[in-house]
């Protein structure tokens, strides 16, 4: 080492893969290229309006899977939340006759509450969070089924569907509030200690608490936070139609995961940012809608999911120099 | 020694864990603007006495004075207040961030915007490297990310760190260790460089060589008991090693036999 460190020089393929989005950008790419070619329905107005709404959804929840897990945690619950969060909406407004507008805060709030089970799980009885986090996502399922007996609840008030089928400049409300939450949460990450702080956490939580942070507060934070974006984004879903499904959110949460870890976030914590996730769910609904668009048989897509999953985990390791150069 | 400025002070520590005396009944004395070599084998308590110094942990008995007022050390960031900083060799940074963010981490420069504090990264990257240049680290870019480092720049880096953030008291846990020759060396000059800034310095290792480069100062401990303390001009190394491994305490009839404890060397 000399005192003037030499910086080690990247070739350019190296260079290409410290992009974190990359992962995801190139298959999306290659997706849309062919999804045009083979349907001219593809790539009009409407149709990328409507993937967007349906990526709304997914980043919603995406953004605190994001935090969540930069931090080095993991939310196995949100998709169970995301259900609740429209069940509890459809009690509140169907059942109980509560004004739309006070339903959806006591939504939100139950997110905070629900996501702050979580949290103390994790924080509190050090319960590892993939199985604090399961625990809850079959106990928040759970609640719904035998709370509802399984039977959907509706029909939801039009005051609410306003909110989930307007429009504003011909664009869904859902994707301006997704868009919203974007530059919110690109902020929060880059620009407030907040941010700084859960990235820094996922990287070392024993520097980081000696630093003089409160990591269990944070971390408790993050389940918070968490809850609080699957309920919103179960608000915005359940607005959308006639009637409370018990059934929402099944499987969301792996969805979610699999866009933040496409999009370039770190399931080892430490690293990871929001528009990489956004990105990572832009690509999951492209992927689907693609390949319909292209008559593929749909059957196929989980088996892409799967394989892109893998090739942005090669990328993530060649970008840590795990793979490919360094030495 | 009653004359000299005392800097930090542990009087009479005691730590207890679960029965064991990790520290019993030490007195350890930091003179201002000195380097104090805290030496000892494994399980001597190095580790112990400086957790409580930087106030990571609280002693079962005994107190700490920082500039002759005694404190009551509640946690770490307290002790940072009072101008108590530590490096721990393993925990001192982040791999994730950059330097500069290290550097930074906790006490970020932010401004306020109406209610939101709003991190001013430019700002950081600028002071840190003005103070990286100021001690003598060239990195040309503290916006690179510490995983990348070299482990001489990274141990450079964490001294750096602690050293940014006081004007009095740093504590350094084995800066030298699995270092090689020209990174140690670099090491150890960034030390006398400090010290010339007025800092006072403890600074712990096995190895005697760089605690003789630097240190004014020698303590050691053995077993949880301080064996003795020495000044520079009245010992060698020879006396050193014999008090660390106990041949000191087998002089007085105390200690059991003498281990084999040169490996240090």
């Amino acid at each position: 080492m000399s005192d003037a460190p030499v910086l080690k020089r990247k070739n350019i393929i190296q260079r290409f893969f410290e992009i974190r989005e990359i992962g995801a950008v190139i298959p999306l790419v290659l997706i849309l290229v062919a999804a045009s070619i083979s349907n001219s329905a593809f790539l009009t107005l409407p149709n990328i309006l409507n993937m967007l709404r349906a990526a709304s959804y997914l980043f919603i929840v995406g953004i605190g899977m994001t935090f969540v897990l930069c931090g080095r945690g993991l939310d196995l619950s949100v998709g169970s939340q995301v259900g609740l969060s429209g069940i509890l909406l459809g009690i509140l407004m169907i059942w109980w006759h509560v004004p739309p507008w006070i339903a959806v805060i006591a939504a939100l709030v139950l997110g905070a509450l629900a996501g702050a089970v979580n949290g103390f799980l994790v924080t509190i009885f050090r319960i590892p969070p993939f199985i604090a986090t399961l625990a809850t996502y079959y106990a928040y399922r759970g609640i719904l089924m035998g709370v509802t007996q399984a039977t959907p609840i509706g029909p939801i008030p039009q005051q609410l569907r306003a909110l989930g089928q307007g429009e504003f400049l011909g664009v869904a409300y859902v994707i301006w509030f997704a868009l919203i939450l974007l530059l919110v949460a690109v902020f929060v990450m880059r620009k407030m200690r907040y941010g700084r702080y859960t990235l820094a956490m996922g990287g070392n939580v024993e520097s980081t608490r000696l630093a003089g942070i409160n990591t269990p507060r944070l971390t408790f934070s993050l389940y918070v936070l968490s809850g609080v974006c699957a309920f919103a984004a179960g608000v915005l879903f359940t607005a959308r139609f006639s009637s409370a499904q018990v059934a929402t959110g099944t499987g969301m949460e792996l969805q979610v995961i699999a866009a933040c870890i496409i999009g370039g976030v770190s399931l080892f914590g430490g690293s990871g940012s929001i528009v990489g996730t956004l990105v990572g769910c832009i690509f999951l609904v492209v992927l689907e809608n693609g390949m319909i668009m292209a008559h593929i048989s749909g059957f196929w897509e989980q088996a892409v999911v799967g394989l892109i999953i893998i090739i942005a985990i090669v990328i993530d390791l060649i970008r840590k120099g795990e793979l490919l150069g360094k030495k | 020694m009653a004359e000299t400025d005392i800097i930090l002070e542990g009087r009479n520590l005691i730590k207890v864990y679960g029965g064991v005396h990790a520290l019993n009944n030490v007195t350890f004395r930091l003179p201002r603007n000195e380097v104090v070599a805290l030496l000892g084998d494994n399980g001597a308590g190095k580790s112990t006495l400086v957790k409580i110094l930087s106030g990571a942990i609280a002693p079962t008995s005994g107190h700490v004075m920082v500039e002759g007022r005694s404190v009551e050390l509640t946690n770490t960031r307290h002790a940072k207040e009072l101008g108590i900083e530590t490096v721990y060799q393993d925990l001192a940074l982040v791999d994730c961030l950059s330097i500069e963010e290290n550097i930074y981490l906790g006490k970020e420069i932010v401004k306020r915007y109406l209610f939101l504090d709003v991190l001013q990264n430019r700002a950081m990257k600028k002071g840190a490297l003005e103070f990286l240049c100021d001690v003598g680290i060239n990195i040309d870019d503290p916006g690179r990310i510490v995983e990348k480092l070299s482990g001489g720049q990274r141990h450079a880096v964490a001294i750096s760190k602690g050293a940014f953030w006081t004007q009095k008291i740093l504590i350094l846990d084995e800066p030298t260790a699995a270092l090689g020759v020209k990174e140690t060396g670099r090491i150890l000059n960034m030390i006398l460089e400090l010290k010339k800034k007025g800092l006072s310095i403890i600074f712990i290792t096995h190895n005697m060589e760089h605690a003789f480069l630097v240190a004014d100062r020698f303590v050691v401990l053995r077993v949880g008991e301080l064996v003795g303390e020495r000044r520079k001009e009245e010992t060698n190394q020879e006396e050193i090693v014999k008090m660390i491994t106990g041949a000191i305490f087998m002089d007085k009839g105390r200690g059991e036999c003498a281990p084999d404890g040169r490996e240090g060397l």
